[in-house]
């Protein structure tokens, strides 16, 4: 007997009403009308959470735009937890699958923090941009909504300096402990050297 | 002279006295890749354990700074060693994403078929450690012949076997060599044959059974909140899969199915990759038809060097290739994200230009720095022992998750 491997492989299902012949329903299917139905279906869902977002969430975000198909919304730090919580609660966002940050020295307030969701149930992605200043880079922690938070937010923390309040456990994670500085703003020079055990003479 | 230890684990001191804390790794003969697991043991029950990574960092979005965009090429093939052509391809596609650039038939579907020829690559290597860090030492044997042959045919293609550097900003490096594709069609039957062997070596073995059925259970709603992805996620059932719910490339004309897991434990995570390769061989074999003919690089000479002949002839050739190599590509400011199915899960890059020749900042979204961190919750509650079984079986690769 031949127990897994490629002879496991099925067929793609047929649709229901092939392979039944004719008079198999009582009503005679219009492929047409089901298709046309479907079609409407699928397109009502394709735009459905972006639509909700901006028609009904708009009091918790400031501007929002279109970035190659995936919708971005700039918010201020204080709508984060009010938003998100709303979206992972009514529009199905339960997968929270990347914060990182951006630093633009010259600019006022000076960072980004991009977060980047999914929805599992529209199949949809979704940006969110926090600006925080260089004086007070704090935004609200993620990880009482999504475990994920942590260990990308200890990541953020170590690189760019931002503080995520109410985090528990911002220790250094691909960094080590002493560590001075934050390697990925702009004003660290890509060439200083922190070795942690010196160089051999 | 001594040093202080670089890693400061919040497991201390245990909370009962009678417990003890072991330290594997970060360089452990039982495990593979450079990860530091610290557990708190009540006997051999893992009650507590803190996950460290940081080991392979090298400072990948620093380095992409600071780096033209087809010099990132090679730094991306180390983020996921074992499949580094689907790493390639994410990262070339967000640049063609903010360039608008669309590739050439022949090209899309060349970077479909090397895709799913590479995961088979990975998942074998996956299958392979875990095994033999199970003491199966012939089905690690017979699944290292697999990647071999695979490695050996890739090499005949882009001249290494592991860091391929394949891919090109609007196209490839080089077209397929003579008979590749027939050499192909030979090592897919090897692999049936050899894959077959390993469902008999493993399938209904008591001892792999028992070492992997019920170990390291994971249910969705844990899988989600953890950001995990890729056959992990879909081993606790739920077929979530880029490839079908946002399908890129030539995905959506491809045939396959999205094999899933029944509970989310090591054996289903075993049994989905397994079924999955089965899945992209069909799809290579669909792809190797369908293959076009025609040129393999866009005409576009913003990105694509000139051809040699030109360049020694013309000055216009001479200026673009120059301008090209000295310069770089010249990506339009914006900022884009795009994620492919790596063979691990979701590899997202997160590029933001400001219209020069080297990125402002190039974001990577690697599976396995999301699934280490939420392994602690697969590790407690079993045995010592089961951290192994349930760390191959996550399959972390140290290139990724520490970048």
């Amino acid at each position: 007997m031949r127990v897994g491997g490629v002879g496991l492989r099925k067929l793609a299902p047929l649709p229901l009403w092939e392979g039944l012949g004719e008079g198999a329903f009582p009503i005679p299917l219009d492929r047409a009308l089901i298709e046309n139905v479907y079609d409407n279906f699928l397109i009502k869902r394709a735009c459905m959470p972006y639509s909700t977002i901006q028609n009904e969430f708009n009091a918790l975000f400031e501007r929002s735009w279109d970035s190659f198909g995936m919708l971005v919304l700039e918010l201020r730090a204080e709508n984060l937890i009010p938003l998100v919580t709303r979206l992972k609660t009514e529009l199905g966002f339960t997968s929270f699958l990347d914060v990182t940050a951006v630093d633009y020295p010259s600019r006022e307030p000076r960072f980004d923090v991009v977060y980047h969701f999914y929805s599992v149930q529209y199949k949809k992605r979704l940006r969110l941009k926090v600006p925080v200043t260089e004086t007070d880079p704090t935004v609200a922690t993620l990880t009482g909504l999504f475990g994920s938070a942590n260990f990308m937010e200890r990541e953020v923390h170590e690189m760019y300096g931002i503080k995520f309040a109410g985090n528990p456990d911002l220790r250094p994670i691909l960094l080590y402990e002493g560590f001075v500085g934050h390697p990925l703003r702009k004003d660290y020079p890509i060439d200083r050297e922190q070795p942690l055990v010196d160089y051999r003479k | 002279m001594e040093y202080k230890s670089p890693v400061r684990s919040y497991l201390e001191e245990t909370a009962d006295p009678k417990n003890v804390l072991v330290n594997l790794g970060p360089s452990h003969p039982a495990t593979h890749g450079t990860i530091q697991v610290i557990a708190e043991l009540d006997g051999e029950t893992v009650k507590k354990a803190d996950i460290h990574c940081g080991y392979l960092h090298r400072g990948f979005e620093k380095e992409a700074e600071h780096h033209t965009y087809h010099k990132i090429i090679p730094y991306t093939d180390r983020l996921n060693y074992c499949s580094s052509l689907n790493n390639n391809f994410a990262y070339a596609a967000t640049v063609e994403a903010l360039l608008g650039i669309e590739i050439t038939p022949r090209c899309k579907y060349l970077r479909t078929l090397l895709a799913e020829y590479n995961r088979i690559a990975d998942h074998v290597t996956c299958i392979a450690a875990t095994v033999m860090e199970l003491g199966g030492m012939t089905a690690f044997l017979y699944l290292m012949t697999i990647r071999d042959y695979i490695f050996e045919h890739l090499n005949h293609l882009t001249g290494a076997r592991l860091t391929y550097s394949y891919v090109r900003i609007g196209g490839m490096a080089r077209d397929l060599p003579e008979g590749w594709l027939g050499r192909l069609e030979e090592i897919l039957q090897f692999y049936e044959r050899y894959i077959e062997r390993i469902h008999g070596l493993l399938d209904r073995n008591r001892i792999f059974i028992d070492r992997t059925r019920n170990t390291g259970v994971l249910t969705t709603e844990q899988a989600l909140s953890w950001g995990y992805t890729g056959p992990i996620l879909r081993s606790t059932g739920a077929a979530i899969d880029i490839r079908k719910d946002s399908p890129y490339l030539a995905y959506d004309e491809l045939d396959f199915e999205v094999p899933v897991g029944i509970k989310g434990d090591n054996y289903d995570r075993y049994y989905v990759r397994m079924r999955e390769m089965d899945e992209s061989v069909h799809m290579v074999r669909q792809l190797m038809k369908m293959l076009p003919e025609g040129p393999l690089n866009v005409s576009d000479h913003r990105v694509v060097l000139p051809e040699k002949q030109h360049i020694y002839c013309e000055t216009e050739p001479v200026i673009n290739h120059f301008k090209l190599i000295m310069e770089g590509i010249q990506v339009p400011a914006g900022e884009v994200y795009l994620s492919h199915e790596a063979p691990n899960g979701e590899l997202g890059f997160y590029l933001v230009s400001d219209g020069s020749g080297r990125p402002y900042k190039l974001h990577v979204r690697g599976p396995s720095f999301l699934h280490m961190g939420g392994m602690h919750t697969l590790l407690e509650g079993y045995q010592l022992a089961d951290i192994i079984a349930t760390f191959g079986s996550m399959n972390m690769i140290g290139g990724e998750c520490d970048r």
